[in-house]
């Protein structure tokens, strides 16, 4: 389930190919005249136009900045982070902290929750109240759902209030990710939404190991590992009693039942994959240059193959098939495993508590190529959620308004307002997405590495960041009395380390949106591959299944599908 | 004149039963003809453009529909089996003891997991099978290989009927006491003095006692043939036991409320409820043949 869901949200809209840096002000340009044409072309829809020249006469609040006279309440959509750290001594509140504060002084907007789901509910939330006809004034949709609501004509025109209120940052953030961006959110010619962006780099894999443990079995590492020496040292792990207690009570490669996704998950199997160049929930190009779904080239079977290796020999968890994603800690935060394959900011949610648990834990970020020394990166979709409003809501001005002050946060042009409490998730905030051009994580990485060695000074990182630097200096021991600024500075200071390694190769979607014959047959297909993946690897079904999966997923839609993708991925193109 | 006004009372006292069921069952089967629309949100489920059979078509070609189906079937009878016979031993071993703040207490203990949701208790059951689990560890103790439940599709079914009825039967042997409390007991004592054992007190005055109840129960969980349990297999299940464990309801949620196929789900649905129609007028007819019961 939770595959599908993630599958889905990844396959959201978006595009792949930036043409970035060289000419923005080109970029803006064209966009600004797709939008032009966009607007003409509306304009026999009338109503669009209409509702926004009557409000253009004010300009304070059509404004990127300017307050409202009267306070304004919008209501908006709104997923709980979970556990929230605030800092030490503050009474905040999701409904009422420094961002929502902030909003009300400088606006004169409040903020109510319309609904508070857990963030994993929040995709199924969404879909029922669009099924109920029910959104929100203001909301965070995914493309599936954003087609949904746009097709069925829910939304807001946002053409204008785009143009008048959106601040340059904005605009030209957005315009970095190239026209396509613009495109997938306008329908009909009307602007109906506007996009959240996801950097580069953010989801890169990295191996976690537990360097402790290497010590205590014997092995050294280089920085840049291979499937073999991440084989031998879980071999290691589970039978030369790393923690030291006299007991075989460790356990070697950790999994759950999402062990393969579009991107990289949480204890997945992910790096496995690209380790063998096979890119699986991704559409990539095959040898003569033809999209092909990634999940059904050889590559895959030989991936697969490997690890049936593993399951057999006991060096992958003989439960990773029904552990559910959200448990994938538990082994790790109990000291039982020492090696998890994840995010680069894993550290923050699966490793904090290794360190809680048990100080002496000793975390090291590692590189899993290919044979050929390369890291084969998927990239998530570029186009994070999308941002609408409600045909009717008042106001669509003043989520645009909040969203340029948190582009401006995003991009470090002011201070985030929890600068000096690390712990604290940036989605407390009352916008859950982020407007960050392409870079902002390789830049920040960059920017920790040269401070750390003495390039950069402390007083030239943007502020949020200092206090992560002299986190640092402190020395990675002392921290671990507060595991998670201890997790802050491992993911930015070592997991960091590996994206912005030469080696490391940036693999896109060549399509991320749904064709019609994928919403009606995409569920079984996904059935299919989940099961027969899972199947190979625990031995249900010889390796040779892969060639009886490949075909009846082709018989089954999959055929159907690449001829629309590759029809479509043309369109856009 | 008189017996009619009488009957005119009972109708009156229905009343608010019969309309709370129109506004809740009645009018929401209407939406069913979702199943023969694009269902667009804004335009609602009237405006919504029709499409035929399309939906119900796009059904039956679905590849795994069968197995789907056969699982469901399969989950459900087991389960219906199950639950029909643990209360009813259960009731009967309850009503044989003498000491009553004993059987007081048993009944209040077991009935306890009636009151958990299926997210709380799948995380317990989970941790129960896992390969390290309790289950296994006592296992272990004979001699067995740890075995994964919740990853076999041999085991995960069995899994599924056996925590299912270990929740509910101590609920269900409430209906059992009831009906044991109807018998008159004049009848035991009669038995007592012609010198009838235990057993054939069980066997010649309570099991004919509640046989209609028996089959009342059974009658009226007929139509849950096609119900396997959508929270607990949601809960439990995973790609592993999808061969299995993919019942209807999960399929229409993953179809439905995952990929926003409104339609199919509702014909997938709409299937499901017709089937079930057909088979309470099939037992309410067996139940009126062979148990003499009639509601009509």
């Amino acid at each position: 389930m939770k595959e599908e869901r993630r599958k889905r949200s990844n396959s959201d809209g978006g595009m792949h190919h930036m043409k970035l840096g060289t000419n923005k002000a080109c970029a803006m340009l064209s966009a600004a005249a797709l939008l032009l044409t966009a607007a003409c072309s509306g304009a026999g829809g009338g109503s669009g136009g209409e509702s926004g020249g009557s409000k253009a006469a004010d300009t304070a609040e059509m404004s990127p900045d300017g307050k409202y006279a009267e306070p304004v309440t919008i209501r908006i959509g709104y997923y709980n982070p979970g556990d929230v750290k605030w800092p030490e001594g503050s009474n905040d509140t999701l409904t009422d902290n420094r961002y929502t504060r902030q909003i009300e002084e400088k606006f004169n907007i409040k903020i109510e929750h319309a609904f508070e789901v857990p963030q994993s509910g929040y995709d199924e939330k969404v879909s029922l109240l669009i099924s109920s006809n029910d959104i929100p004034d203001f909301l965070f949709v995914n493309e599936g759902q954003f087609k949904i609501l746009a097709e069925s004509d829910m939304l807001e025109d946002l053409t204008d209030v785009y143009q008048s209120t959106a601040s340059p940052l904005l605009k030209d953030v957005i315009a970095g990710f190239g026209p396509e961006f613009l495109k997938k959110v306008t329908y009909d010619g009307k602007m109906v939404g506007i996009p959240s962006t996801v950097p580069a780099h953010d989801n890169d894999g990295v191996v976690w190991i537990r360097n402790d443990w290497l010590k205590n079995v014997g092995i050294e590492l280089a920085p840049t590992i291979t499937v073999d020496d991440l084989e031998k040292a879980a071999r290691a792990f589970i039978t030369q009693d790393p923690d030291r207690n006299g007991k075989a009570d460790t356990y070697g490669i950790q999994s759950t039942s999402s062990f393969v996704t579009s991107t990289i998950g949480y204890n997945s199997l992910d790096l496995i994959f690209t380790a063998y160049k096979a890119f699986p929930k991704i559409w990539t190009k095959d040898a003569s240059g033809q999209i092909v779904y990634g999940s059904t080239l050889p590559e895959m079977k030989q991936a697969l193959a490997k690890l049936r290796d593993w399951y057999a020999s006991g060096l992958l968890d003989k439960e990773f098939g029904t552990i559910k994603p959200d448990q994938f800690a538990k082994d790790i935060s109990a000291g039982k495993a020492g090696i998890s394959m994840g995010y680069t900011w894993a550290p923050m949610k699966a490793l904090a508590d290794s360190v809680k648990n048990d100080k002496n834990a000793e975390w090291g970020a590692y590189m899993l190529t290919a044979a050929d020394g390369k890291l084969y990166a998927r990239q998530p979709n570029p186009m994070g959620r999308i941002m609408v409003v409600r045909k009717g809501a008042k106001h669509p001005e003043a989520i645009v308004k909040l969203i340029n002050l948190f582009t401006e946060i995003d991009n470090n042009k002011v201070p985030g307002l929890y600068a000096d409490s690390p712990g604290t998730n940036w989605t407390v905030r009352p916008i859950q997405g982020t407007f960050r051009t392409k870079n902002t994580v390789l830049d920040r990485f960059q920017r920790f590495q040269d401070a750390a060695a003495g390039k950069l000074k402390r007083e030239e990182l943007p502020l949020s960041d200092q206090g992560i630097l002299d986190n640092y200096l402190k020395g990675m021991d002392v921290l671990k009395d507060s595991p998670q600024d201890w997790a802050y500075v491992l993911y930015q200071l070592f997991g960091g380390k590996i994206p912005l390694s030469p080696n490391v190769v940036e693999i896109y979607s060549e399509y991320y949106g749904i064709t019609k014959t994928m919403e009606l047959k995409w569920a079984n297909l996904t059935k299919l591959e989940n099961e027969a993946f899972v199947r190979i690897i625990v031995g249900d079904k010889p390796v040779d299944y892969f060639d009886t999966f490949v075909s009846e997923w082709k018989k089954q839609g999959g055929d159907e599908i690449t001829q629309e993708v590759r029809k479509e991925a043309e369109r856009l193109r | 004149m008189e017996p009619k006004r009488i009957q005119l009372h009972y109708h009156l006292m229905l009343l608010p039963g019969m309309i709370v069921l129109a506004v809740f069952h009645f009018y929401p089967m209407l939406g069913a003809v979702i199943a023969f629309k694009k269902f667009l949100p804004a335009k609602g489920i009237w405006g919504s453009p029709w499409v035929g059979l399309d939906n119900i078509k796009f059904m039956f070609q679905i590849s795994d529909s069968r197995e789907i189906f056969l699982n469901t079937i399969t989950i459900a009878s087991m389960k219906i089996v199950a639950h029909l016979v643990v209360p009813l031993l259960f009731a009967l071993l309850l009503n044989e003891i003498r000491i009553r703040y004993v059987k007081r207490w048993v009944q209040t203990i077991v009935y306890l997991p009636h009151f958990m949701s299926w997210v709380v208790l799948s995380v317990i059951i989970v941790n129960m099978l896992s390969l390290r689990g309790i289950v296994n560890q006592a296992l272990g103790l004979f001699g067995i290989e740890p075995i994964l439940f919740l990853g076999s599709n041999t085991w995960f079914p069995f899994v599924l009927v056996g925590t299912d009825v270990w929740k509910e039967f101590g609920f269900k042997a409430i209906v059992y006491l009831a009906a044991l409390t109807a018998i008159n007991p004049a009848l035991y004592e009669a038995a007592a003095i012609d010198g009838a054992s235990r057993w054939q007190m069980m066997r010649h005055i309570t099991l004919p006692g509640i046989a209609t109840t028996v089959v009342l129960l059974l009658t009226l969980s007929l139509d849950n043939v096609l119900n396997a349990g959508f929270e607990q297999v949601l809960n439990l299940y995973n790609p592993l036991v999808y061969a299995s464990g993919d019942v209807i309801d999960t399929y229409v949620y993953r179809v439905g409320l995952v990929q926003s196929q409104y339609g199919i789900a509702s014909a997938v649905g709409l299937m499901k409820s017709v089937v079930g129609f057909v088979l309470i007028v099939l037992s309410y007819q067996l139940a009126a043949r062979f148990a003499n019961y009639r509601i009509f």
